[in-house]
């Protein structure tokens, strides 16, 4: 035990002098958050049901507030499901043709308004769906997560596969 | 082709043992893959390359939700890269299989042999050396070692973590000492549970069959902005194995866990996650005992309790301190107390820290280092004439200190990792764990690797200084032709040694097209030291006032003088036969040759014998989606005979079919077990209990969560 506490002691002055030596880089980390919060919202949509016909493109507009909606621009001419993406930079507050309206962080009375049969709402942040939005992309860390609000999407006519029910980090029905 | 092969490579997620930095780091800082989303998964190949939007945009979300983006830049390995054997257990995996426990999901990965042998007791080992207390397999639940190195085993039973929590479990299969130390001899299972920020809200699953009846109840919530918590709890009964007629044995196993996991990310670069959890479980299972005066010539049937309790607490801390430094800071404690056989009544305490780190400090050099201390608290009390120790309690300590360098020698071509674990315990002194690998990837659809390692697996309490008569040869059987019982008695010794073994290692993998890959894995172990029970004395049994005996006793010493060599192969064969329609082919050889021992002039015998290992495994998985919501799994395995058949060859089949509703909820229907009404799987037979079979079940398994 003698040799144990020594060697306790020895890890902690080591990571202690790690900690203190080395300054302690502020990284860039948020770009690499970002492309991966654009990767899940991506996905997602791969696993949405919109009513009427899934045939034809699938409108993806972003409010050009939003910081990240450059990384939103990749999704262009891709295909998610059956459907080619495009995607629409929101200036205004016009969200008719919208299949999928990207918000970032909005308050309630921006969600309700955007909110409409066969519209997807998604958006920033662990009170996102509390707000009434349907998909909620949050942070913790550098890892990004998302929650589903089932009784928004019901609202919107909107299916969520049972994938994303599985996979959601925190669902509300 | 070449993009479902990457996803089902990332799928199967990197553990890059002895050669990914990260997993390296979490194994090697922490003695596991550690933290879920902070490790292997990082790994995936469509993200490799950082810049890349597509790549990560046509990642799958499974993988996507536990990458952490800190970890894009870093440099990544799959499973396709690195330099051995490795088999991962996904989620998706696990959710597909019919197994309701982590023995059952262990039957599929080839390489692994599990056999249930008592009610309670699962033998699980890997490339040999099986039975209750299977000495060379280590495991760990996120970063703790659930090996208990002072029986040398397994509690398996104890583990009884609800399914839907666990992220994946990593198979290494080889030794894995130059990072994890001692004990890591024939492999290394990591067993990973999820992220709590990933399972917010409640979850519940029930389970309920002819043999078992088992439900879960999670809770995960906000604590703030940066953290989350998981609390849950659950309870399993279960009727267990039954006599060749299919009478059970014992009663029925009644088990329960609660646990807690909060993870707390203060900052980009900081990663914390706090575990605690306690266990119990009670039941009586049939045993044999033997006459205590050494008279009867039988052993006799008994229902003897089996009870537990175990408790534990682990708290971890990762820091990205630069784009080339990661830390890791572990601790964790914890106490178990088992009570089984009728007189073993067991109290275990350990209590651990480690620290490792993972630089970078350019593009050909990739170092992991780490220190550790542990120190083990056992009391055994057996109230046994027949079954004492040297002594009742003992401290065990360890101090250990590791150094790996992963060299590129040629980029994304050739990589050359060499390192080596020292360790200082208070019973066999220093030991030393070497290894080297080499990873050669001569075009991007072929690698080709090799290692030679060095493990060594300490000595276990009985090996050390037990007195154990727990069986008898009845007169004119097999093993005893003479007119009277024989009463095998083992003694430990304070001499014993370390096991040592050096391994050989092998590999390939190749992508062949059309979403098929196929990875095989060679070895040739040769052991040395290995625990071989001597005869030490034979001598008559006398009842006081006769002048003949009634039985002998044959006293056998342990000994570290055992020589063995092991060969053999495992493959597997994977694809997508048609859209929807996955397929998994296995196969597993195994070879042994028992060196002659020069005391007898025949082979040596060996405590866990080289025969309770099949020489053939194979099995044949198929998953079939028939619609979105409409899932069949079928498993088809065969497992080789035992000890020359005293446990004959057997074909399992267990079979999952699933429905999953639009709102999330899931029903399946689920067979094991189909072709017999029951199979003996496992026989030691040096362990006191009767031929245990394990019979066909069938169950419906519902899992919601709100």
């Amino acid at each position: 035990m003698f040799q144990s506490s020594s060697m306790i002691r020895k890890a902690i002055v080591a990571l202690a002098v790690f900690g203190a030596v080395l300054p302690s880089q502020a990284a860039a980390q948020s770009s690499k958050s970002s492309q991966l919060k654009a990767a899940i919202v991506f996905n997602i949509l791969r696993f949405v049901d919109f009513p009427g016909s899934n045939e034809g493109a699938l409108t993806f507009c972003v409010s050009s507030r939003d910081p990240d909606a450059s990384r939103f621009r990749a999704f262009s001419g891709r295909t998610a499901g059956s459907r080619q993406v495009s995607v629409r930079l929101l200036s205004s507050d016009s969200y008719a043709g919208c299949d999928v309206v990207y918000l970032g962080d909005a308050n309630a009375s921006e969600i309700a308004s955007a909110s409409r049969r066969g519209t997807l709402v998604m958006g920033d942040g662990s009170r996102f769906i509390n707000r009434g939005g349907a998909v909620g992309l949050v942070r913790t860390g550098s890892q990004v997560r998302f929650e589903l609000n089932l009784k928004a999407t019901n609202q919107s006519d909107i299916e969520m596969s049972s994938r994303l029910i599985r996979l959601a980090s925190r669902i509300t029905r | 082709m070449k993009l479902s092969f990457k996803h089902l490579a990332t799928a199967a997620v990197s553990l890059g043992v002895f050669s990914t930095p990260a997993f390296a780091l979490e194994s090697g800082a922490t003695e596991n893959g550690a933290e879920s989303h902070a490790t292997p998964s990082d790994e995936s190949a469509p993200v490799a390359d950082p810049a890349s939007d597509n790549d990560l945009l046509n990642t799958p979300l499974e993988e996507l939700l536990v990458i952490e983006s800190t970890s894009v830049a870093k440099k990544r390995q799959n499973v396709e890269d690195s330099a051995a054997a490795v088999y991962v257990i996904t989620q998706e995996e696990i959710r597909n299989s019919a197994s309701s426990n982590i023995p059952d999901l262990l039957r599929s990965v080839p390489g692994v042999e599990v056999g249930q042998l008592i009610n309670g007791g699962t033998a699980v080992s890997i490339r040999g050396f099986n039975g209750r207390n299977s000495n060379s397999l280590l495991v760990m639940v996120d970063g703790r070692t659930v090996y208990v190195s002072t029986l040398s085993g397994v509690f398996w039973d104890q583990l009884q973590i609800p399914l839907s929590d666990l992220e994946r479990i990593e198979v290494v299969r080889g030794p894995g000492a130059t990072l994890w130390g001692a004990n890591a001899v024939n492999g290394v299972i990591n067993i990973i549970t999820k992220n709590s920020a990933d399972t917010l809200g409640t979850r519940t699953d029930a389970r309920i069959g002819n043999r078992r009846q088992e439900g879960s109840l999670a809770y995960g919530a906000r604590l703030g902005e940066t953290a989350t918590l998981r609390a849950h709890g659950s309870y399993r009964r279960e009727q267990g194995l039954q006599t060749a007629d299919g009478v059970d044995l014992g009663t029925t196993q009644e088990s329960g866990d609660v646990g807690l996991r909060v993870d707390w990310s203060p900052s980009e670069r900081d990663n914390l996650t706090f575990q605690a959890g306690y266990k119990m479980g009670s039941f009586e299972s049939q045993t044999l005992d033997i006459d205590p005066a050494l008279m009867n010539p039988n052993p006799i049937p008994v229902n003897s309790p089996v009870e537990y309790e175990e408790v534990y607490a682990l708290a971890r801390w990762s820091r990205r301190q630069s784009d080339k430094l990661d830390l890791t800071l572990q601790a964790y404690a914890g106490n178990l107390n088992r009570e089984e056989l009728g007189f073993f009544d067991f109290g275990w305490s350990i209590a651990d820290l480690d620290f490792g780190a993972n630089w970078r400090p350019n593009e050909t050099h990739d170092i992991n280092f780490g220190f550790g201390v542990r120190a083990i608290w056992d009391e055994v009390n057996a109230s046994n004439p027949n079954a004492t120790f040297d002594k009742r309690k003992n401290t065990d300590t360890w101090i250990s200190a590791y150094l790996q360098d992963d060299i590129s020698l040629v980029k994304d071509t050739l990589r050359l990792t060499v390192g080596a674990k020292v360790e200082r315990n208070n019973f066999t002194g220093f030991e030393f764990q070497p290894g080297a690998r080499i990873f050669f990837r001569p075009d991007e659809n072929v690698a080709i690797w090799g290692a030679v390692s060095r493990a060594v697996r300490t000595p276990s309490r009985f090996e050390r200084g037990a007195d154990l008569t727990l069986t008898v040869l009845s007169p004119q059987t097999e093993f005893n032709p003479t007119p009277l019982p024989i009463f095998p008695r083992l003694t430990g010794s304070q001499d014993i040694e370390s096991e040592n073994l050096t391994a050989f290692e092998a590999g390939f993998r190749a992508d062949l097209g059309a979403g098929w890959n196929v990875d095989v894995a060679a070895y040739y172990n040769k052991y040395s030291e290995l625990v071989e029970p001597t005869p030490v004395g034979f001598a008559p049994n006398l009842f006081p006032g006769t002048p003949f005996p009634f039985s002998f006793t044959q006293t056998s010493e342990f000994q570290s003088r055992g020589k063995a060599e092991t060969w053999g192969f495992e493959a597997v064969l994977k694809g997508e036969v048609v859209s929807g329609w996955d397929a998994q082919l296995s196969y597993s050889n195994f070879n042994f040759d028992n060196e002659i021992d020069p005391l007898t002039g025949s082979p040596f015998l060996g405590f866990l014998p080289l025969n309770g290992s099949p020489e053939h495994q194979a099995s044949v998985e198929n998953t079939f989606k028939i619609s979105d919501s409409i899932l069949l799994n079928t498993e088809l395995r065969y497992v080789d005979h035992l000890l020359d058949g005293k446990v004959p060859s057997y074909v399992d089949g267990d079979v999952r079919l699933r429905y999953e509703a639009p709102n999330g909820l899931e029903v399946s229907l689920i067979g094991e077990n189909l072709f017999e009404d029951r199979r003996i799987e496992f026989l030691q037979l040096s362990y006191p209990a009767p031929p245990s079979f394990n019979p066909r079940s069938f169950s419906v398994e519902l899992r919601y969560r709100f």
